[in-house]
């Protein structure tokens, strides 16, 4: 995208400067890359060996020294007496190279003899005969001294120069032979003038000898150094390092006796000198050989820029629409076949611009004969630009009215005029590619109508973008619409009203459902009542016949009685009739008693079950006694039928809970499976099971008659559900054991049916009751009678 | 254009690198110093260049000041007025913020003027000459001047020992501090009710001179004799004069307390009464460290001129923390005034001299033992 422009020439001789230029700097940096380390290690070699060499040359110095010493020693043993031995003495240090002072201590480290290179015998004798080196840790006397040894350097008394000693023990003396170090520097600066400096550090890390004898005599600890720390810690024997401003590539050694280190160590910049050298070898052969590369570019590039030049000239022709020009012909085969290329070119383009004119004829021809679709043009300010026949057709006005006029002066109001110009602003600056709308209009006559179309740019024939709208008359269809519309408002109008009545009836509805309840509930009630009837009667029938019997045993014995009193009366009474009369009275008497017991054991079962189930009081009761008295109460009811009982209910299973309920709940089940389960004469038998776990309780009624089928299992217990309507059903009883169980006993009541086998009702209860909201409920009438059994029931 | 343009952000980055590196804070601080690094007065420079370089090498560990780096000038004056005046001219052509030393009266006074026209600050080490009391100059000093020092000496001798008369020989290579300290001493020790027999003196290195010096000596019959001089000369002297009469008592002024009076002078120096500017016995934790730190650096015990050039070393630095701008060095440390010193606190007057408790030993043993503090 960059629109800077560069001459083709600039350009090539750029591009091969740098094919020059990179193979060299990429090999320069190779260079620096791989070549630099093996320069340093080199350097690091030559300076190691170099140290080596003065560490030898050092110790041999001293070595040499040592020999002197030991030369002397003999000699100074044979010496007889004091005078004899300082002039000995006087004579090894005028002839020493090496030693400046040399001196005897005694035992106690006390000075005895001692001599000095550039001063007075007598004077020195005199001056430091008699010293007490006793508490110097360097010179140290016979007292501790063993074997010959070099002392660590210090500051001589006698010199006051830095020296190190040579101790000898010798007869209970010490020889110590003073060398200034000074000597050391001098060695050092002749070493150094070969490029590379050399210094001597003692153990300690002081710097002893340096090319500036000035600074071996500053005692400059130089221990500190890390190049110093990094050779004791880890023997890096070459290093960079830096001392006061200079910085330093340099090796170091350690020397033997003494315990010395000598560096050789080179300035960084001499030592960096070589590379440089070489790296502006590199240098200048780059710029040598991009010069001479951007020469001969500079004269391939003129050539190929000419010929450029003349393709560009063709290419200006044909621009122009001289199809015909011919460029002139070039020996490079690239250039001639661009310049065919060009010239293919202008024909191909030649034939384009016939075949677009003919496009556009059509194209022309399409939009003026479209009969119902306006189409316009109009420029960026919204002037009219085209206009074809059905525009004319529409608005009334011929194109060439509307041409150049904006739109409100033709069929637009003002506020479809901005509206318009606002799809136009929003097409213009790109915010959309086409905008539709819906515009009211007049046409030239005045009348009225709408448009409906699009709006969407169009390149123009300069910069500029054109517009174009397309658009169809729609005045009908929204006439139409505006009908429909009206249609709806009145339709609308009937649904509310009908609405109103449907409301109307739904509320009726309401009242007739509350009184259906109502009437329900009521059928209910007396369904009960009826069935505490059905029960007195049953009571009342069972208990005709053993007071019957009583009565007519009673009646009997009176009989007997009145017979006997006769015969006594009569005097005719004979043993044999007395004893007929006690036998008859037994039997009478045997018979009303069995009677009235029978009956008094009915009116308690009944009167406890009366009790229970007229008032559905909560107690504390034994499920199998109730169950008992459940069965003592139905039996005048299931007496006439073939059906025998199996209870199977375990002893001792307590509930708190609501024994009339439940009792109406079992006897309802019993009395459901008597009378549907079997058919009138076909023998049956109702098993009643009792199951405690816990805190439930599960009871089952099955009997092993015809079965309820699958379809109409859902649907027992709604209420008013029966399978003998009008026989005396009411399709209560059921719904009432349901609402009974799941409300007031507070569990759930579950039916299992094969036709053929049989039904299981499975009743769950809690042992204890939920805790309802009121302490009674209202009395309820004796549930001996289920729903649909009245008209088994035996009237008497 | 994009091209042209990344061009430009990149010379632009470049110039604004460069104008960076230019105007860096990061200039070091240069701290120049100037002491006797050879011959015999080596014994205070070197001990002193090592004790600032101490204090130098901790403040850099530490991140230096403010981030600038300190860097050192060291040159050796080799106790010659010429000399120091030539390495002077040099650190302050090279633009030194402040300069430690000179180790000697003779020194600083021959440098002093130098020091005053460029308006830098020379912190002294172990010069105390009066001399250069009571003047607002560019020198400075963490120690009392000579006067002070002597005069309690004198004290010392007169009350404590009980000595009524004196002589004395006096070193004229550093006549700014003998001269000063003499006159003092025996003034002082006058004005207590004591005579003064005689004062010799000598050209340390003169060594026909010293024999001679020792012999007339020895013959003073004075209660005690001071030696003024260096340490190495002391220890010779002391050896002299205790050949020659091995009664004799001695006394020698601080410039000389140094170990080398111990180590050369032997049982020779027993019983010397030394005034010391610090407590070698000192057991206050910032001494103890100080004392391992030095030992474990430069593999000898330091002496006093290496604490008193850490002393002064880190008084300039910490200064320069409070106020990093070295022409107002002076004027910073005589605002703070109060600092700590690894013997004591250290205050300094409006002249910019230092006070500080002369310590009075004397060598038992081969050690110095405190006998009075004042």
């Amino acid at each position: 995208m960059s629109t800077s422009k560069r001459p083709l020439t600039f350009e090539l001789l750029k591009q091969l400067a740098l094919v020059a230029a990179i193979p060299l700097v990429v090999t320069a940096a190779f260079f620096i890359w791989q070549l630099y380390p093996q320069l340093k290690d080199n350097v690091a070699l030559e300076q190691q060996v170099f140290a080596d060499l003065v560490a030898e040359r050092s110790e041999e110095f001293l070595q040499t020294a040592e020999e002197q010493v030991a030369f002397f020693l003999p000699i100074l043993e044979q010496s007889p007496s004091d005078k004899q031995t300082l002039a000995l003495l006087d004579q090894f240090i005028q002839s020493s190279r090496f030693f400046d002072s040399v001196y005897l201590l005694d035992y106690f480290g006390i000075v005895t003899h001692i001599s000095n290179r550039n001063s007075d015998l007598n004077l020195t004798q005199e001056l430091y005969q008699g010293i007490d080196v006793s508490k110097s840790p360097l010179i140290r006397s016979s007292q501790t001294l063993t074997t010959a040894s070099w002392s660590d350097v210090f500051l001589s008394v006698v010199t006051s120069r830095l020296s190190i000693a040579y101790r000898t023990p010798f007869n209970q003396h010490t020889l110590v032979g003073e060398l200034a170090i000074d000597r050391l520097p001098h060695l050092s600066q002749k070493l150094s003038e070969q490029g590379q400096l050399v210094m001597i550090l003692d153990q300690y890390g002081q710097l002893i000898a340096h090319p500036d004898p000035e600074l071996s005599q500053q005692q400059i600890n130089l221990s500190n150094l890390p190049f110093f720390l990094n050779y004791q810690s880890s023997r890096v024997k070459s290093s960079e390092f830096t001392l006061g401003d200079n910085h330093y590539f340099g090796s170091m050694v350690r020397m033997q006796a003494p315990p010395w280190y000598v560096i050789v160590a080179q300035d960084q910049k001499q030592f960096t000198a070589a590379l440089y050298k070489t790296v502006n070898l590199w240098l200048i052969s780059i710029i040598v050989i991009v010069l001479t590369a951007m020469v001969i570019a500079y004269r391939r590039a003129r050539q190929f820029s000419k010929r450029f030049e003349r393709l560009i000239q063709h290419a200006r022709d044909v621009a122009k629409g001289h199809y015909d020009s011919e460029s002139s012909p070039t020996p490079i085969q690239e250039f001639q076949e661009l310049s065919s290329s060009l010239t293919n070119m202008a024909h191909a383009i030649e034939n384009r611009e016939r075949t677009l004119q003919t496009k556009e004829q059509q194209l022309r021809n399409t939009l003026e004969s479209a009969p119902n679709v306006a189409v316009q043009w109009y420029d960026d300010k919204g002037r009219v630009n085209y206009w074809n026949d059905a525009s004319q057709h529409i608005f009334g006005y011929t194109a060439k009215e509307a041409m150049g006029k904006r739109l409100d002066k033709l069929i637009f109001s003002p506020r479809p005029t901005a509206e318009f110009n606002i799809h136009l602003q929003k097409v213009a600056c790109g915010e959309a590619t086409s905008r539709e709308f819906e515009l009211p209009f007049h046409d030239k006559t005045g009348k009225e109508g709408n448009i409906r179309g699009a709006l969407f740019s169009i390149p123009g024939s300069d910069d500029t973008d054109l517009f174009v709208c397309m658009a169809f008359d729609v005045t009908k269809q929204r006439q139409a619409e505006a009908s429909i519309r009206e249609l709806n408002a009145q339709l609308e109008e009937r649904v509310k009203e009908r609405t109103r009545e449907l409301s109307r009836s739904n509320k009726e509805l309401e009242s007739a459902l509350a009184a259906l309840k109502e009437t329900m509930e009521q059928l209910v009630q007396s369904e009960k009542l009826a069935a505490l009837g059905s029960l007195v009667a049953g009571v009342a029938h069972e208990l005709n016949t053993p007071i019957g019997n009583a009565l007519m045993a009673a009646s009997s014995l009176e009989d007997f009685t009145q017979r006997i009193e006769g015969a006594f009366k009569d005097g005719k009474m004979t043993r044999s009739s007395l004893a007929q009369f006690l036998d008859d009275a037994r039997v009478a008497t045997g018979i009303s008693s069995r009677n009235l017991e029978r009956a008094s054991e009915l009116i308690s079962s009944f009167k406890q079950v009366a009790v229970d189930q007229s008032s559905s009081q909560r107690r504390q009761f034994e499920l199998g006694e109730l169950v008992h008295e459940i069965l003592v109460t139905l039996h005048p009811q299931t007496k006439k039928r073939d059906v025998s009982f199996d209870v199977d209910v375990p002893k001792r299973v307590e509930l708190d809970s609501y024994p009339g309920p439940l009792g109406q709940v079992i006897s309802n089940l019993v009395m459901n499976a008597v009378t549907h389960g079997y058919n009138e004469h076909q023998h049956g038998k109702i098993t009643i099971r009792a199951l405690s776990e816990d805190d439930t309780l599960t009871i089952e009624v099955c009997d092993e008659g015809v079965g309820i089928p699958e379809e109409t299992q859902s649907k027992i217990f709604n209420p008013f559900y029966t399978t003998r309507l009008g026989q005396g059903g009411s399709g209560l009883g059921l719904h009432i054991v349901h609402n009974l169980v799941t409300d007031l006993l507070g569990g759930q009541i579950d039916v299992k049916s094969v036709i053929g086998d049989g039904t299981t009702f499975t009743i769950k209860i809690p042992r204890v009751a939920p805790v309802q909201a009121f302490d009674e409920l209202s009395p309820q009438p004796p549930p001996q009678e289920s729903n649909e059994k009245e008209d088994n029931y035996d009237h008497h | 254009m994009r091209r042209q343009k990344l061009w430009w952000s990149h010379l632009r980055i470049f110039l604004f690198c460069l104008s960076l590196t230019a105007c860096s804070n990061d200039d070091p601080i240069t701290f120049g110093f100037v002491g006797g690094l050879s011959g015999p007065v080596s014994d205070l420079g070197g001990p002193s260049r090592n004790g600032m370089l101490l204090a130098i090498e901790a403040a850099n560990a530490n991140g230096g000041i403010d981030g600038r780096r300190i860097h050192t000038i060291i040159r050796d004056d080799k106790q010659d007025p010429e000399r120091a005046q030539e390495v002077v001219r040099e650190l302050l052509k090279r633009k030194v913020d402040v300069i430690i030393g000179p180790m000697t009266s003779a020194m600083a006074m021959a440098v002093i003027d130098q020091v005053n026209a460029a308006q830098t600050l020379m912190m002294g080490v172990t010069v105390t000459t009066d001399q250069l009391s009571g003047i607002d100059d560019y020198f400075m000093r963490c120690l009392a001047s000579t006067g002070i020092h002597s005069a309690k000496v004198a004290e010392y001798l007169y009350t404590q020992k009980e000595y009524r008369s004196f002589s004395a020989l006096v070193d004229t290579s550093n006549a700014s501090y003998t001269q000063s300290w003499i006159t003092n001493f025996s003034n002082h020790f006058r004005s207590l009710g004591g005579k003064e027999d005689q004062v010799l003196s000598f050209h340390s290195g003169d060594q026909n001179a010293m024999v001679e010096v020792a012999s007339q000596l020895s013959q003073s019959g004075s209660d005690i004799v001071l030696l003024v001089s260096n340490a190495l000369d002391a220890a010779v002297m002391a050896k002299l004069l205790r050949t020659e009469n091995s009664n004799i008592n001695l006394a020698v002024a601080e410039w000389a307390g140094t170990e080398r009076l111990v180590e050369l002078g032997g049982r020779h120096v027993e019983g010397t009464v030394v005034p010391q500017y610090i407590d070698r016995e000192s057991t206050k934790p910032g001494f103890l460290e100080y004392r391992d730190t030095y030992q474990a650096r430069f593999s000898h015990t330091p002496g006093f001129p290496s604490m008193i050039a850490y002393d002064a070393t880190n008084i300039v630095l910490s200064a320069l923390k409070q106020n990093p701008d070295p022409s107002k060095l002076k004027e910073t440390i005589l605002a703070i005034r109060h600092f700590k010193g690894l013997s004591g606190p250290i205050t300094f007057d409006d002249y910019g001299d230092g006070s500080g408790l002369t310590f009075i030993t004397e060598i038992k043993n081969g050690r110095y033992r405190v006998q009075a503090s004042q």
